[in-house]
């Protein structure tokens, strides 16, 4: 499992412009940050009507983190 | 079936798997089901359903909205599509049919309107038909987005 490929999975499937999605993680020992940086047409594509689908992917990307006994970060950079 | 029907499904089965995989979440699909709303449900199990599903289903909620606004974003035909991991959503409907089946007897014998905590417009609806044709009570909802709640009251 990669944290990384998850988020990138999430937004190609949300944006019209998937070739402009770009995940970085920096990874830390107890916590990683998700860095997400999409077209500047699709930012809200992946934030959502107040902030709904980014919520939805910090919850899903949560979860999936615990398997790793890890704390991730969602940081979408605007 | 139709073309429609198995596009959708064909679509579903791919997405969620690949959802499940990367998340590292151990679940596989028992059913993929069309109801008579056209209502398309997928169900799933495995050993990483509790996980999946989290704390008050908040994890299962967040995976449906993102399966159903990529749904949305393809274009595929079938637009209403519900998630449900070990029958979580059944389990908990059965639950809340119960509930508010002795609020409304409260509300019938004290004569007092009873509100109930916020809930999504299908948890609603499911309220609101539970109790619907009961005698001595009906039922409203009140407030806006996710702080719409049903309220159970005294017959007029």
């Amino acid at each position: 499992m990669q944290l990384k490929e998850l988020v990138e999975f999430m937004a190609r499937a949300l944006v019209d412009d998937s070739e402009h999605v770009e995940v970085r993680e920096i990874e830390g020992e107890q916590s990683s940050v998700i860095e997400l940086r999409v077209a500047r047409e699709d930012l809200g594509k992946v934030i959502g009507k107040q902030g709904r689908t980014a919520r939805a992917m910090r919850t899903i990307l949560s979860a999936a983190s615990t398997k790793l006994r890890k704390r991730a970060v969602l940081d979408i950079i605007e | 079936m139709s073309n429609e029907q198995r596009d959708t499904e064909e679509w579903l089965e791919d997405f969620v798997l690949t959802l499940c995989k990367l998340g590292g979440f151990e679940l596989e699909i028992e059913e993929i089901a069309l109801d008579d709303d056209d209502v398309m449900t997928v169900c799933l199990t495995g050993p990483d359903s509790a996980r999946a599903i989290g704390r008050d289903g908040q994890v299962l909620e967040a995976l449906q909205y993102v399966i159903t606004t990529a749904a949305i974003h393809a274009r595929m035909p079938h637009r209403r599509i519900v998630l449900d991991i070990d029958r979580y959503r059944e389990r908990r409907e059965q639950k809340l049919r119960d509930e508010v089946l002795s609020l409304a007897e409260e509300v019938r014998s004290t004569g007092k309107p009873v509100s109930l905590a916020p809930m999504s417009p299908r948890e609603r609806r499911v309220v609101h038909l539970t109790l619907a044709g009961l005698p001595g009570i009906s039922t409203e909802s009140q407030g806006q987005g996710e702080d719409r709640a049903v309220r159970i009251l005294p017959a007029q």
